[in-house]
């Protein structure tokens, strides 16, 4: 049956075929939308239903077009913008006509998905007899038509050719073939939506309007405005990409204020799947949303995150208000380079708080845990507090990690994050390397390169990369019940290795039978890093924090070191810190061996002359001694890895840490 | 006086243990702030020197000190029982820093400047001092005159306190309380700026600058 609804997404189920395949079986095709293809070909007439004419998004810039009915202009044109908001590279990039003219004749074009932080991805994917492709035969083509016609949403689609889109890159060519099809149709459609609930259609003269916000436009680009190079092409729809960091001023002091953790798992989800805001969502983690809204006059941001100040959460936002053409997630570079040109065009970047108003004025006693509300008197056990509604609520809420409190001797908490500041940033250096050093870009002009870099919007590339950290997230908690000591026996039990709340994959405690223990939880972090992420190993924006302590030692302690990351690997038992990256961590995994009392004395008289000297050089010379040199070449070579004395012996005495009996 | 200075004066605060706290929290863990809110100094200076109305802000210097814990029985005089052991935060010098150091700055009026007659004193801030925390070596530097700045508050200071410490515009706000004595024996929790707040005023108060829009 004839769908009856518009579905954005559907306007690129084009690219899902394999043009040469079809062609070489006789099928005449040009390019991948379908909108001027021969029917007859196939022995079917030309589908009619509201989605078919999405094929048409790629040509049509105006209201006044006459290519379709008019009654289906409006949507064309909202998912042609939404489509410009979702690409990678602008589809109106500065580049040469030469370049322009090697792309349409498909001369870049690679195959499949190049993705930045796992360039071997496809290959792999085709090594398990996966393919992009889900239209190859006429029969096929014949079932896609089908299908425009009648899918009854979005959800449907991705269902159904999830696989496919997931391998199929938005543009084939180097080196536009970043993101997924899947991703970017995600992205399209959530923003389509968008622009089409805040903006009305209006007839007037016989003529065809959009309106959002009193800025009445018929075209395209009078709406998004030009690029960030044309200083006069300034764009009448102005809207904000905002990110969402949520916090909360609870701290730890009982177990069960740890359901906090689940109270903001499960706002975040639940404003990010309820069907009258997930479309802003465009992407979110368990503690960031990035959020696609209107101006403050058409949808005011504290009214849609009402629920979020209910429950005393605090939202730092770093709002980036801007004409839809300038939006881009790489917030802070865009500012800069638009404040060093001279142009009249809008784009705003502020920082913003939004929670409850404070009273000005409590009375005692005050709320021990937030120590924002007053605080009337709970007693347990020995110990008298203060308590708020909402820090009660929360207390009442279960008792997570109920064994901790049986365990005895020493514990760990371990906490992985998404540096979403330092992801942006990698993304960008990632995109820059692939211009430069990809086979197929090194006969292109370096004008046109440093075009592309500038054209560059990591938006969608960023919402593929948060996957992709979900699945690690997923995995890392799977194989950390996988892990086999000596004898081959599980490592860590669900009673050993505690995930306090169900669904937050970032954070876990464990017992710390002996430093392996630790040593074994960073290898797999380390393992799946590799494997996800093989090209941010250096420098990751996934980060992984574990705090080594007596089972006494204050929780929130060990929570203020898990929210400041510093490197890839951060390690305290206190008193002592160590942060290396992971090649640092690698080189000293595969160096230090188990206890030697000569490599300690060592270990601490190195260290010693180093805090007295503040001298590498006066360190080296003592390494370099002709019997040191003899006795523990080892460390010779580990401080050629830049690393220091302190960081050695403080993971020889992790590493030895003995077997702890209760 | 020109709008764009604010004229403070510095002083140096040394001490080799004090514990600032952040409110008791479950009653088994007290956390130490690395600055001097505007509330502890206004009662210490009201016990040692009797000033009623000084505005004071201070911030210990990063590389000068450390964290540590101390753990103990608080002791119930009333019940002659001891209660449970409370593990409190502190600082204390880093290795081959003579002392934890504090910059304080004291908003100049007539009151400050005979403030300044009293120096070098000592003064107790913050908790535990009957164990002898807290207790400080204080004494002038210099008149400071701060040029108008936007960033990020590194310090503590009542809302309503901004305008005396020439915060002319609030941008954003991060709000907590701090104690404010009404009389001997109680007080109330007034609002305050915390640290992290934007805000245009005087550079003293500043650390980073935000560089990007506000309304």
């Amino acid at each position: 049956m004839k769908s009856e609804v518009f579905i954005s997404e559907l306007h690129d189920i084009g690219k899902l075929a394999d043009v040469k395949a079809l062609k070489d079986l006789g099928i005449k095709l040009s390019g991948q939308t379908f909108q001027n293809f021969d029917f007859s070909q196939l022995n079917i007439s030309t589908p009619s239903s509201p989605s078919w004419y999405g094929q048409y998004s790629n040509e049509i810039g105006s209201l006044t077009s006459t290519r379709i009915p008019e009654h289906y202009l409006p949507d064309v044109l909202l998912t042609s913008m939404a489509d410009e908001l979702s690409s990678a590279i602008s589809r109106t990039w500065s580049g040469s006509k030469k370049f322009k003219e090697r792309k349409e004749k498909d001369e870049l074009v690679a195959k499949g998905l190049y993705v930045l932080w796992n360039p071997s991805f496809y290959d792999k994917e085709e090594e398990r007899g996966n393919y992009w492709a889900a239209f190859r035969t006429p029969d096929e083509l014949r079932k896609m038509f089908e299908f425009i016609d009648e899918c009854k949403n979005p959800t449907d689609f991705f269902e159904r050719f999830g696989k496919n889109l997931k391998l199929t890159a938005e543009d084939k060519s180097v080196p536009f073939n970043v993101v997924d099809l899947f991703t970017h149709l995600e992205l399209t459609g959530k923003i389509y939506r968008i622009l089409k609930k805040h903006s009305r259609v209006i007839k007037e003269d016989d003529k065809l309007y959009l309106e959002y916000l009193n800025k009445r436009v018929q075209t395209k680009n009078e709406a998004t405005g030009g690029r960030i190079d044309q200083p006069n092409q300034r764009g009448k729809w102005i809207f904000r990409l905002i990110f969402c960091y949520v916090r909360f001023p609870q701290s730890f002091s009982r177990l069960q204020d740890l359901n906090i953790l689940k109270e903001r798992v499960k706002i975040i989800r639940a404003f990010s799947e309820n069907e009258n805001t997930r479309d802003y969502v465009l992407f979110f983690t368990d503690d960031f949303m990035c959020l696609f809204v209107p101006r403050e006059e058409e949808a005011k941001i504290h009214e849609m995150l009402e629920q979020f100040r209910e429950d005393r959460f605090i939202i730092d936002c770093e709002e980036m208000e801007a004409e839809l053409s300038l939006l881009t997630s790489s917030m802070k570079n865009a500012y800069c380079k638009f404040h060093n040109s001279s142009t009249s065009r809008y784009l705003k970047l502020y920082e913003k708080r939004v929670s409850m108003e404070p009273s000005p004025e409590l009375h005692p006693n005050i709320c021990d845990s937030c120590q924002m509300e007053h605080g009337e008197e709970a007693r347990k056990e020995q110990v008298r507090e203060y308590l708020c509604n909402t820090c009660k609520r929360i207390r009442d809420m279960g008792e997570p990690a109920r064994e901790y409190a049986e365990w005895k001797g020493k514990a760990a908490w371990m906490k992985i994050a998404l540096d979403q500041k330092c992801l942006s940033d990698r993304i960008d250096a990632l995109f820059k390397e692939y211009v430069d050093n990809s086979r197929v870009m090194q006969s292109v002009d370096v004008n046109d390169k440093n075009k592309l870099k500038e054209s560059f919007r990591p938006l969608a590339v960023q919402m593929a990369f948060v996957k992709d950290y979900e699945q690690l997230l997923r995995e890392f908690k799977d194989k950390i019940y996988e892990i086999e000591d000596a004898e081959g026996n599980q490592f860590f039990t669900k009673e050993t290795f505690l995930y306090p709340i169900d669904d937050y994959n970032e954070f876990g405690i464990f017992k710390v039978y002996s430093g392996e223990a630790i040593l074994k939880v960073i290898d797999t972090f380390t393992n799946l890093l590799e494997e996800y992420f093989p090209k941010c190993v250096d420098n990751s924006p996934i980060k992984l924090a574990i705090s080594v302590a007596h089972v006494k030692y204050p929780y929130q302690e060990h929570w203020r070191f898990l929210s400041e990351p510093k490197e890839t690997i951060d390690i305290q038992s206190s008193p002592a810190e160590l942060i290396l990256n992971v090649k640092q961590y690698k080189t000293l995994r595969e160096k230090i061996g188990k206890e030697n009392v000569k490599l300690s004395h060592f270990l601490h008289r190195l260290a010693d002359i180093k805090e007295k000297t503040d001298s590498d050089m006066t360190v080296r010379i003592e390494v370099y001694d002709k019997d040191n040199r003899k006795k523990f070449p080892v460390i010779l070579e580990l401080l050629e890895e830049g690393l220091t004395p302190k960081q050695i012996l403080e993971y020889y005495n992790l590493a030895r840490e003995e077997e702890i009996h209760e | 006086m020109n709008d764009s200075y604010k004229t403070f004066l510095h002083f140096e605060l040394r001490t080799q243990t004090v514990a600032i706290g952040e409110r008791v929290k479950g009653g088994t863990f007290r956390p130490c702030i690395e600055t001097i809110p505007t509330s502890t100094l206004k009662g210490s200076f009201r016990d040692h020197f009797g000033l009623e109305k000084v505005a004071a802000i201070g911030f210990f210097r990063k590389e000068t000190y450390e964290r540590a814990v101390f753990t103990y029985s608080p002791f119930d005089a009333l019940l002659k029982t001891s209660k449970l052991p409370i593990s409190l935060e502190y600082l204390k010098p880093k290795k081959g820093s003579p002392a934890a150091i504090a910059d304080i700055y004291v908003v100049k009026d007539g009151v400050a400047e005979m403030f300044i007659k009293s120096m070098p004193a000592e003064i107790s801030i913050g908790a535990l001092k009957s164990k002898d925390f807290g207790r400080c070596k204080i004494e002038y530097v210099d008149e400071v005159k701060s040029d108008l700045k936007i960033g990020y508050l590194k310090g503590r200071l009542l809302e309503e306190e901004s305008s005396t410490f020439g915060i002319v515009k609030i941008i954003k706000a991060c709000y907590g309380y701090l104690f404010y004595p009404t009389s001997r024996v109680s007080g109330v929790y007034k609002r305050a700026l915390f640290e992290g707040s934007i805000v245009k005023g005087p550079e003293i108060l500043i650390d980073g600058a935000y560089e990007y829009d506000y309304d």
